[in-house]
């Protein structure tokens, strides 16, 4: 069967001359806008579901996510999702989101907001602090074990391999012991 | 009668409970939908004859040309549209009524109006009869036609699925023969191309969840402003800019009383943006849109 051929379409199809007037008139009433669908992947758990994300292109050349889903082709999840991954869309839209970071200080009641450099600069001294007082060289027999004790990490779920491998990498040249990652879970 | 065609006959109850719902709802399609409504009446007679009695699967053509498009001419002339009617009138007893059923199976060029003939006489009749009759049909059997007929396909449809935190997987509907195939979720069903960049989607503003107030596509939410309730909150347009061929699709989910044959048919203001756009659908309906 022709595609292109069958789909030459009639103005009126069969002659419904009055349904095509009123729909014509329903049709400038509509406000219809286009989206794009696109793949992604929940940032969540390592089960790594799959999503389909509509976003539209604005006139400011912006783009405005408009809905989120659990991609029905996907045989890792075949359409769901957890309710956690259900609200993906909360990361980018929420009113609520954390958008920089936030401090409070030892015995305050308030949190303070702070600058990404500053916040880096806070853990980079708080690791070193922590590192040089809880640091291990040698266990209760004598052997050496240069450790920290004082210091655990936990890995993210949406870790790739190599931010992983980076991860570890960094922590162990530190001496922590206490390695978790959540992608166990 | 079989069980398994007991089941199936309940389409035609709800295909006329759709459109009386549309009916009252969309009154632009009205026209269009009461003719359709007349039709079916003798769409079910012929589908319940043909699943009483089937024709051997060699005579098909011939069985539906002398059992069921006579019905539909009659159907035709008497609610039909006057273009439709003075047409039938016309051409009364002057029809290749064999060669008319046969081209729409073969999948050959046809009129309007002897396209409109051989589907509606056709279709109910497939839709009763097994493997052997609808391999009568020519097409390709590939991901993008029926798996049956090999038919292009008439309308894409997302299942509702088992809870609200998942999405139901699309299916394409069969132009020929109704049945429903599997079908991945972000490809052209006139040419599967399935680059992002490359698929558009169509629908009213105040459709999508984002739009509605929730985070999460399968839960309700409150009901939006007059101001904004969309005419059409469950069918958007498909569409692909490489072959520049488009589908309506009917979201079950969000209106699980939906019936997607009749709701296709019925959403014209939908094709007309479609075509305005510059897209042509993958292969018009019944009704010529």
């Amino acid at each position: 069967m022709g595609v292109a051929g069958a789909g030459a379409l009639a103005a009126s199809g069969l002659g419904f001359d009055d349904a095509l007037a009123k729909s014509t008139q329903i049709k400038q009433k509509l406000r219809i806008e286009g989206a794009k669908e696109l793949h992604s992947v929940c940032p969540y758990c390592a089960v790594g579901c799959s999503l389909v994300a509509y976003t539209r292109a604005k006139s400011n050349g912006t783009t405005e996510l408009l809905q989120i889903e659990g991609d029905p082709d996907s045989p890792v999840n075949e359409g769901r999702l957890c309710p956690k991954g259900a609200t993906a869309m909360q990361l980018a839209v929420s009113p609520r989101r954390v958008e920089s970071p936030l401090y409070r200080a030892a015995g305050a009641t308030r949190w303070q907001k702070m600058s990404w450099d500053e916040m880096l600069d806070k853990i980079a001294k708080n690791i070193k602090s922590s590192r040089d007082a809880t640091f291990v060289t040698t266990d209760g027999n004598g052997n050496t074990v240069n450790r920290t004790e004082g210091i655990a990490f936990a890995g993210g779920a949406a870790f790739s391999s190599e931010e992983g491998y980076f991860a570890t990498k960094l922590m162990r040249g530190l001496g922590l012991v206490h390695l978790e990652q959540q992608a166990r879970v | 009668m079989t069980v398994a065609v007991a089941a199936r006959s309940g389409v035609w109850a709800e295909r006329r409970r759709r459109v009386a719902e549309l009916r009252a709802r969309q009154g632009f399609a009205r026209q269009l939908l009461d003719f359709y409504g007349a039709l079916l009446g003798v769409q079910e007679a012929a589908f319940l004859e043909a699943a009483a009695s089937p024709p051997p699967a060699a005579d098909l053509a011939a069985y539906v040309a002398e059992t069921v498009l006579p019905g539909i001419v009659d159907v035709g002339v008497a609610a039909g549209p006057d273009s439709l009617r003075s047409d039938l009138i016309r051409r009364f007893g002057a029809f290749e009524a064999h060669e008319l059923v046969r081209g729409w199976m073969r999948g050959e060029e046809q009129t309007m109006v002897d396209r409109f003939l051989a589907r509606a006489s056709l279709g109910p009749v497939l839709e009763a009869l097994d493997q052997d009759a609808k391999a009568q049909c020519a097409g390709p059997r590939d991901a993008r036609h029926c798996p049956e007929c090999g038919g292009p396909p008439q309308l894409s449809f997302s299942a509702a699925a088992s809870d609200d935190l998942a999405t139901g997987r699309r299916f394409l509907v069969c132009a020929r023969c109704a049945a429903a195939w599997g079908f991945a979720r972000m490809t052209c069903a006139g040419c599967g191309e399935d680059a992002s960049a490359r698929l558009s989607v169509f629908s009213e503003h105040g459709t999508t969840s984002g739009e509605r107030g929730s985070v999460v596509r399968g839960l309700p939410t409150g009901a939006p402003a007059a101001a904004h309730r969309p005419v059409f909150p469950h069918t958007r347009i498909e569409a692909c800019d490489t072959c520049h061929h488009y589908v309506l699709s009917i979201d079950l989910a969000i209106d699980p009383a939906a019936v997607p044959v009749v709701d296709e048919m019925a959403a014209i203001p939908l094709d007309l943006y479609a075509r305005e756009r510059g897209y042509t659908k993958v292969i018009t309906n019944l009704m010529g849109f």
